[in-house]
C-alpha cells in the first residue's frame, strides 16, 4: 500500500467508450489505419520490396504514431506548447461548466497518473489545479493534499510534504495516510518528538497499525540517540573549555601581554584576548599547548621581510632557546636565500615594541618564555618574530625605517 | 443532626431541582459532615442521600457540583479496609462509577480532576478496583482503559485546565489487577510505552508516582520481562534515569549503558520522593528475577548507576533496598535450577529462622 496515490471516489475514465459508440470508434479506427497507410509518408513511391518495408515500418510504429494524435493521446505531452487541438481537447476534459468537485477529481486522476509514472512535478501541478477548485468535500481535499504530500516527499521536499500532510489532516483528521506521511516527514527532518506526536495521532485512529508502531519505535530510538549526542557534545565542549581555561590561567600567571588583532571589531579585555588566542586553531592544527608538567608550547611565526617569506614553527617550548630553533630553520639554506645570507649565526632576531613600531633585538640564547614576558612584547594571535641578516644594507634601512616611523 | 430521620428530610433540599439557596446551604452542611468519621459513616449509611449527592455532581451550578465532588472524595478517602459495608454502598454505586469515568474523559468538564481523585480513592481497595474494571469492560460503556490512558498521556487533554494527574493513581491501582496489567502490556498496542516518559515528569509528584507505580506493577509479570527490556519498550532506562545523577562517568563505564543515561548534564537531579525511589528500585529488582532479564539489566551497566545513587542517597529507609539490588547485580549467577528467583523454593527451616529474626 505504501506508495500508491489514492483514487477514493469513482473514477471517470474507462467505461464510457463501450457499447454502440465503441463499434463506431472501431470502424473509425480501421478507416484511419487505411488512410494512414496510404499517407504520403508511408505511401509507396517505388514498387516491390520497398513498399512492404514502409508498411512494416508503419505497422511497427503505429501505436506510437497514434499516441501523437491529440484525440488518442494518453497523456498531455510535456512539450505540448501551442498545439491548439490539444488545448481544445483539454477544454473538453476540464469543462468549466462542470461542477468544481468533478474538475478537482479529474485533476486528481491526472495527478495520480503522473505519479504512477514518477513524474512528481507534473503530479504536483495537477494536484495544485485540483486544490484551486472551490468545493466543499473535505475528504477529496484531504486526498489531494495527501497525494501532493506524497509527490513532494518523493522529490525530497520534506517540509512541503509535511505542510501538505498537516493540511490534509485538517480536512480529514482520521486520514491515516496523511498522518503516517507527516510522521515520516518528521523523521526525515529529524524532528523526532514531532514524529512521535503524529504517530500517537495515528494510533488513536488505528491502535495496532504495525507501520505506525514501528515508526514510533524508530523515532523514540533516534530521539534518544540525538539527545545523547547533544549531551555528549555539550560535555565535550565543556571539557575543552576547561582545558582552555587552564591554559589561559597558565598564560596569565606568566604575565604575558596580549594585544588586539587588526580584525578585532571592538576592544577586548586581556582575558578575552588570551582566550581567543588559546581557542584559535591555526589551519595546520597547531595551538598553544599546556603539557603535564605545566609548561607551555607555542606556535611561533618567523618573518623574513627581505624576501617576503616566513616560517611557521608548530611547537616552540617556552623554555627552549631561539638559537636552537635557528639551528633547525637554517640547517639547509632556504631556497629563496640566493646569496647565502641566512645562517644560524648570521641572522638577528627582532620583535616589534609594544608601543610604537621600533624593533627590539632578541638575544638568541634567551628562552621564548623570557621574551614573551618582556614588558615590551605583545602577543597578537601567534607570537611573531622578525629575522634579518646581520650587517646587510637591507637590515640597516629596515631598522631605521621602523625606528623613525613612530 | 446525627439522626438518620433528620437526614431523610434533608434529602429534599439536595435534589437538583431544589431552591438554589437552600441547596447551597444543605450542600455546605453535608460537606461539613464529611470531615468527621461519624459524619461519613452516617452519610454512607443513607442510600437516598448518597444518591442525591451523586446527582448533585451534575448540578449546573459549578460551586454545587464541585462541593458534591469534594464530599464524595472525603467519603471515599475515609476507608482503608475492604470490609466496611457502608463503603461498599459507595463503591457498588454503578451510577457513581459511570458518572466519574465519563467526567474524567469529558474534555470540557470542570470536575475531571475531582472525578480522578474519587476514582483514585475508590480503586485503592481491590473491591473498588474490580468494580471500576467491570464498568470499563462493559461493551456498551463509552469509556474504556484505552480512553483513560489516552486522556492521561495527552497534553492539555482537559480544556478547563484539569491536569488529570490523579488518573495516574487510578492506573496504578488498576494495574494491581491482572486484567489491568494485561491491558497495559498489550504487545500489539502502544500503552506501556506511553507511560514511560512520566517517570521523569517534573510537573507533578502525583503523576510521577502513578506512572512509576503502574510500571512497577507491570514488572511483576515475569513473562513480559524480555519484552519490557527489549527495544520495543526499553523500560530500564526510564526506571534508572530518576535515580541517575550528574556524576561524570568514564567512557568505559558508559559503554553499553542505554543512551538515555549517558553524558547526563551537571544539573541532572535525582527523584526526591522516597516512595517513588523505592518503587523504582523494586521494579528493577523484579526485572532481575529471570536469568535473561538479569543479564540485560547487568549488561546495561545498571550497577554503575545504582553505585553512584547509593553514594548519594541519605534516606536510611532506602539503604536496604539499594543494597539488595546491588547484591543482585554483583553476585555470581545462581546454580542451574535456581535461576528464576521468583520460583526458588525457600526451605521451611530457613523461612522459620527468617521469621524469628524479624520478630
Amino acid at each position: 500500500m505504501a506508495e500508491n496515490t489514492e483514487s477514493n471516489v469513482g473514477t471517470t475514465d474507462g467505461e464510457k467508450g463501450a457499447g454502440k459508440t465503441g463499434e463506431d470508434l472501431n470502424t473509425m479506427f480501421d478507416r484511419y489505419l487505411d488512410e494512414a497507410a496510404s499517407h504520403p509518408k508511408y505511401a509507396n513511391k517505388k514498387k516491390g520490396d520497398f513498399l512492404v518495408k514502409e508498411n512494416e515500418e508503419f505497422l511497427k510504429n503505429w501505436e506510437e504514431e497514434i499516441d501523437k494524435i491529440p484525440v488518442f493521446m494518453k497523456e498531455i505531452p510535456e512539450d505540448a506548447g501551442d498545439n491548439s487541438l490539444v488545448a481544445a481537447l483539454q477544454a473538453i476534459k476540464y469543462d468549466e461548466d462542470d461542477p468544481p468537485e468533478e474538475l478537482a477529481k479529474t485533476h486528481k486522476d491526472d495527478g495520480n497518473a503522473w505519479f504512477k509514472k514518477k513524474k512528481y512535478k507534473m503530479a504536483i501541478t495537477a494536484y495544485d489545479e485540483g486544490l484551486k477548485q472551490k468545493f466543499e468535500d473535505g475528504e477529496l481535499r484531504a486526498v489531494l493534499y495527501t497525494n501532493r504530500a506524497a509527490a513532494n516527499y518523493h522529490l525530497g521536499n520534506n517540509r512541503s510534504s509535511l505542510n501538505d500532510a498537516t493540511e490534509a489532516v485538517k480536512h480529514n483528521p482520521s486520514h491515516m495516510k496523511a498522518l503516517i506521511r507527516a510522521a515520516d516527514c518528521c523523521m526525515k527532518l529529524e524532528e523526532y518528538s514531532e514524529a512521535i506526536t503524529w504517530c500517537d495521532k495515528a494510533l488513536k485512529i488505528s491502535a495496532d497499525d504495525k507501520r505506525v508502531l514501528d515508526l514510533r519505535l524508530a523515532a523514540t530510538k533516534q530521539q534518544k540517540i540525538t539527545e545523547r549526542n547533544n549531551r555528549k557534545r555539550k560535555t565535550e565542549e565543556k571539557a575543552a573549555l576547561a582545558r582552555r581555561m587552564k591554559i589561559v590561567e597558565a598564560i596569565k600567571s606568566r604575565t604575558i601581554q596580549f594585544g588586539q588583532l587588526n580584525d578585532d571589531q571592538q576592544a577586548k579585555s586581556q582575558d578575552q584576548l588570551i582566550l581567543d588566542a588559546v581557542s584559535s586553531q591555526h589551519p595546520t592544527g597547531a595551538a598553544i599547548v599546556l603539557d603535564e608538567s605545566g609548561n607551555l608550547t607555542w606556535p611561533v611565526t618567523f618573518l623574513y621581510p627581505e624576501y617576503g617569506q616566513s616560517d611557521f614553527v608548530r611547537e616552540f617550548h617556552e623554555d627552549s632557546i631561539f638559537s636552537d630553533h635557528l639551528q633547525v630553520l637554517f640547517e639547509e639554506p632556504a631556497p629563496w636565500d640566493k646569496q647565502g645570507m641566512y645562517k644560524p649565526h648570521t641572522v638577528q632576531i627582532y620583535f616589534h615594541h609594544s608601543e610604537g613600531t621600533e624593533l627590539v633585538e632578541v638575544n638568541p640564547e634567551s628562552t621564548l618564555r623570557s621574551i614573551l614576558q618582556d614588558p615590551r612584547y605583545l602577543v597578537a594571535g601567534v607570537p611573531l618574530f622578525v629575522i634579518l641578516p646581520r650587517g646587510c644594507p637591507f637590515t640597516e634601512t629596515y631598522l631605521k625605517r621602523y625606528a623613525t616611523l613612530c | 443532626m446525627a439522626d438518620p430521620a433528620v437526614l431523610d428530610e434533608f434529602v429534599d433540599f439536595l435534589s437538583v431541582s431544589a431552591r438554589p439557596d437552600l441547596k447551597a446551604t444543605a450542600m455546605q452542611q453535608v460537606m461539613g459532615m464529611t470531615s468527621s468519621g461519624d459524619g461519613t459513616q452516617l452519610l454512607l449509611s443513607h442510600a437516598k442521600l448518597l444518591a442525591a449527592l451523586v446527582d448533585l455532581t451534575q448540578d449546573p451550578n459549578e460551586k454545587i457540583s464541585a462541593d458534591a465532588y469534594k464530599s464524595i472524595i472525603n467519603l471515599a478517602a475515609e476507608f482503608e479496609s475492604n470490609e466496611d459495608e457502608n463503603l461498599n454502598n459507595l463503591i457498588s454505586n454503578k451510577k457513581l462509577l459511570s458518572v466519574l469515568l465519563k467526567t474524567v474523559v469529558e474534555k470540557s468538564s470542570c470536575n475531571a480532576d475531582n472525578a480522578c481523585k474519587v476514582l483514585s480513592n475508590l480503586t485503592r481497595i481491590p473491591f473498588g478496583c474490580r468494580n471500576v474494571m467491570e464498568c470499563l469492560g462493559e461493551t456498551d460503556f463509552p469509556v474504556d482503559l484505552v480512553k483513560l490512558v489516552e486522556a492521561f498521556c495527552a497534553k492539555r487533554y482537559n480544556e478547563k485546565g484539569a491536569s488529570l494527574d490523579y488518573l495516574g493513581m487510578v492506573l496504578s491501582n488498576l494495574t494491581q489487577m491482572p486484567e489491568g496489567r494485561e491491558f497495559v502490556l498489550d504487545k500489539e498496542r502502544c500503552v506501556v510505552q506511553r507511560l514511560l516518559p512520566y517517570t521523569q515528569y517534573e510537573g507533578s509528584t502525583v503523576r510521577r508516582m502513578g506512572a512509576v507505580a503502574a510500571l512497577r506493577n507491570c514488572c511483576f509479570e515475569t513473562d513480559y520481562h524480555d519484552w519490557l527490556l527489549s527495544d520495543a519498550v526499553d523500560i530500564l532506562p526510564h526506571l534508572l534515569l530518576p535515580l541517575a545523577g550528574p556524576e561524570e562517568l568514564s567512557e568505559e563505564e558508559m559503554e553499553g549503558m542505554p543512551e538515555d543515561l549517558q553524558y547526563l548534564e551537571e544539573d541532572k537531579r535525582r527523584e526526591e520522593n522516597s516512595d517513588i525511589k523505592k518503587m523504582l528500585l523494586e521494579a528493577v529488582m523484579k526485572l532481575c528475577a529471570t536469568k535473561s532479564g538479569r543479564k540485560t539489566v547487568k549488561d546495561k551497566q545498571t550497577y554503575i548507576i545504582i553505585r553512584e545513587y547509593h553514594r548519594w542517597e541519605e534516606d536510611p529507609s532506602l539503604q536496604q533496598p539499594i543494597e539488595n539490588l546491588i547484591q543482585l547485580l554483583i553476585m555470581d549467577e545462581p546454580e542451574p535450577g535456581m535461576e528464576n528467583l521468583n520460583e526458588v523454593e525457600v526451605p521451611e527451616n530457613v523461612v522459620k529462622a527468617l521469621e524469628q529474626a524479624q520478630s
